[in-house]
């Protein structure tokens, strides 16, 4: 146990040491110095901003159909069995033409884990998990989103996830 | 207790979905509380939802631990220390900063030399295999992510293989050159965190700062396939979630790429640095023996002599397709173990290009129905994470979620070595040597 803790050296060897420290801590100063000509890898938040990827999973949103400006959503429940936390809740609601609509549509996002698993199960493509990453806010209840705060418009690229109709390559790629 | 409180009538009709709580035999549930309530319930004296459950013939109580829990035991060995003069107890942790997470060391001291050393664990426990018996087969992957969280491709695979082994199907071909190619890169993220991680216990703080920049490069790759940087979500039962997006080849050896040029530059900085030299080589030697007899997996495992590599002794994936050495380092300190990691990342580095040169076309994700009900049966699968062995055995009574789901994590029998190999050391040296052990308590308590 003690021949651990005293270590027994002479005086020549503590110069050896001393030199070999100090020429290590001249190469470890010459990386330090090679990065005063790379370019920096940091982003100034929130001067710069980073740009996710457009597939990046943050939170599912409802889908707006463009033509019909209506969500695609039927309620038909299967993003409420499916969720593994069990945070979604869905009211369903019938209109005139008996089509059902999800009347309200609640979502807890400070326990959805972005699992991504609701929007694999819909059957309509109503959900997308949408690439927003900035969800601060001031109290816990505005953690819970309704219908208006989770209806989006999904323009241009859609997500790659795999979807029941075709190949998810059907929408196109972003270059 | 008294009159004073009585029980209310139940209501019915009143409220729906009320939970009705488990009655006690004799007497009421005020009369006892805490754990003398908990000891009861393993008596047999509560009737409990579920206690009439037909499964498999495991009695659940029969194994239960009789030595009382590891605080108590603590307690007596503070005591114990406290009446001997010449000895001291310090306690490092939880919130120590270079414990890892939240490791409690009590560690009796004989000056600045340590005489022992108990860890303490379990204060990140979350019932993690109770939640995989309630959640179904395709939560469990999402979970799954959750156990080592710098590894979390490893965990899905894992558990991925076991329910694999109980539904009776191949992955496609291609789906298994993603997996090895998204488990090396996993590997080299995680890697890459223990080498700044360990620089900074030290007190080297830059090494931190490159490592990090060169895992976000990784943690960028991961984001462009599965759409998340740290927790997945991405294997799936006969394949992956989705295919490589188009370009993803060119981003991975662009990355590959950049690791080749800076591994060098962390080698100059820290590696074959002398003052780090000093604090590491010689410090908590870990015999071969000693190493395997603890049950020791991955870099602990062949920092100390054993060239013992799951991807080599039972391959999975179709890892016997590909050229790599297992690396091995014979002194079996924390410098081995820190080579062995090191050289660890170059060897994935070869695997990765050669999985990428030889990826073959086809359907990445399988024809597995999405919700499945396996046959009833158990199975152990198990790979080679990048802490060591991860196994995982599942018992599933055909039902769609796992009758019961272990764990075999490697960071638990890693902290478990940290009772006797800082014993002799100084303070400091506890922090190298938690450091080269790796763990991460998210596997650790579950």
């Amino acid at each position: 146990m003690e021949a651990a803790v005293t270590r027994n050296r002479s005086f020549r060897d503590f110069l050896i040491y001393l030199y070999r420290a100090a020429r290590a801590i001249v190469l470890g100063h010459a990386v330090t110095l090679k990065h005063l000509f790379r370019r920096p890898v940091t982003i100034r938040y929130p001067e710069e901003e980073y740009h996710a990827t457009p597939w990046h999973r943050t939170y599912p949103a409802l889908v707006i159909d463009e033509a019909t400006r209506e969500l695609k959503c039927t309620a038909c429940m299967s993003c409420e069995r499916a969720c593994p936390p069990g945070i979604i809740a869905i009211e369903r609601a019938q209109g005139e033409d008996k089509k059902t609509y999800p009347g309200e549509f609640w979502i807890d996002m400070l326990r959805c884990m972005e699992c991504g698993i609701c929007v694999e199960v819909c059957p309509f493509d109503a959900l997308e998990m949408v690439p927003e990453y900035k969800m601060t806010a001031y109290h816990p209840d505005d953690g819970i989103f309704d219908k208006e705060r989770l209806a989006v418009v999904v323009r241009g690229p859609k997500t790659p996830w795999p979807r029941r109709k075709g190949s998810y390559l059907e929408g196109g790629w972003p270059t | 207790m008294g009159g004073a409180r009585t029980r209310p009538e139940p209501q019915t009709g009143a409220r729906e979905n009320v939970i009705e709580l488990p009655v006690l035999a004799e007497g009421s549930v005020e009369e006892i509380s805490g754990r003398t309530r908990q000891r009861a319930r393993f008596r047999g004296d509560f009737e409990y939802p579920g206690d009439d459950f037909e499964g498999p013939n495991v009695n659940r109580w029969q194994y239960l631990p009789q030595t009382p829990p590891v605080e108590d035991l603590l307690v007596e060995e503070v005591r114990e220390i406290e009446g001997n003069e010449r000895e001291m107890v310090m306690n490092m942790g939880p919130q120590h900063p270079s414990t890892h997470g939240v490791l409690r060391c009590v560690l009796g001291l004989r000056g600045e030399a340590i005489t022992r050393c108990r860890p303490d664990i379990g204060y990140l426990h979350r019932c993690h295999e109770k939640l995989n018996e309630l959640w179904s087969y395709q939560g469990t992957i999402a979970l799954s992510d959750r156990l080592d969280y710098l590894a979390a491709m490893t965990n899905e695979l894992a558990f991925v293989l076991a329910v694999e082994k109980l539904l009776e199907i191949e992955p496609t071909e291609r789906a298994d050159y993603i997996r090895v190619i998204c488990s090396e890169l996993q590997r080299i993220a995680s890697h890459l965190l223990f080498f700044g991680t360990t620089a900074l216990d030290l007190g080297a703080v830059t090494p931190f700062l490159h490592s990090f920049r060169e895992r976000e490069a990784v943690y960028d790759v991961f984001e462009y396939i599965s759409g998340a940087r740290l927790l997945y979500n991405y294997m799936r039962f006969g394949g992956v979630r989705t295919d490589f997006p188009p370009g993803t080849d060119k981003k991975i050896r662009e990355v590959l790429d950049l690791l080749e040029n800076r591994l060098p530059e962390y080698h100059d900085l820290l590696s074959y640095n002398p003052i780090f030299a000093v604090r590491t080589q010689g410090v908590g030697v870990l015999s071969r023996d000693d190493a395997i007899a603890w049950g020791a997996a991955g870099p602990v495992l062949r920092g100390s002599g054993v060239a013992y590599d799951l991807r080599k002794a039972d391959p999975y994936s179709g890892y016997e397709k590909f050229d790599f050495k297992v690396c091995v380092e014979e002194s079996g300190d924390v410098w081995a173990r820190f080579m062995v990691r090191m050289k660890e990342i170059e060897e994935s580095i070869k695997i990765i290009r050669q999985a990428l040169d030889g990826l073959p076309e086809g359907d990445a994700r399988g024809q597995v129905p999405r919700f499945i009900k396996p046959p009833p049966g158990e199975v152990y699968a198990r790979v080679e994470g990048p802490r060591g062995e991860l196994g995982c055995y599942v018992v599933s009574d055909g039902s769609d979620k796992p009758y019961r789901c272990h764990w075999r994590t490697p960071s638990f029998h890693h902290v478990s070595l940290l009772e006797f190999v800082p014993v002799g050391h100084l303070v400091a040296d506890v922090v190298a040597i938690i450091g080269s052990m790796d763990p991460v308590f998210g596997e650790v308590d579950k």
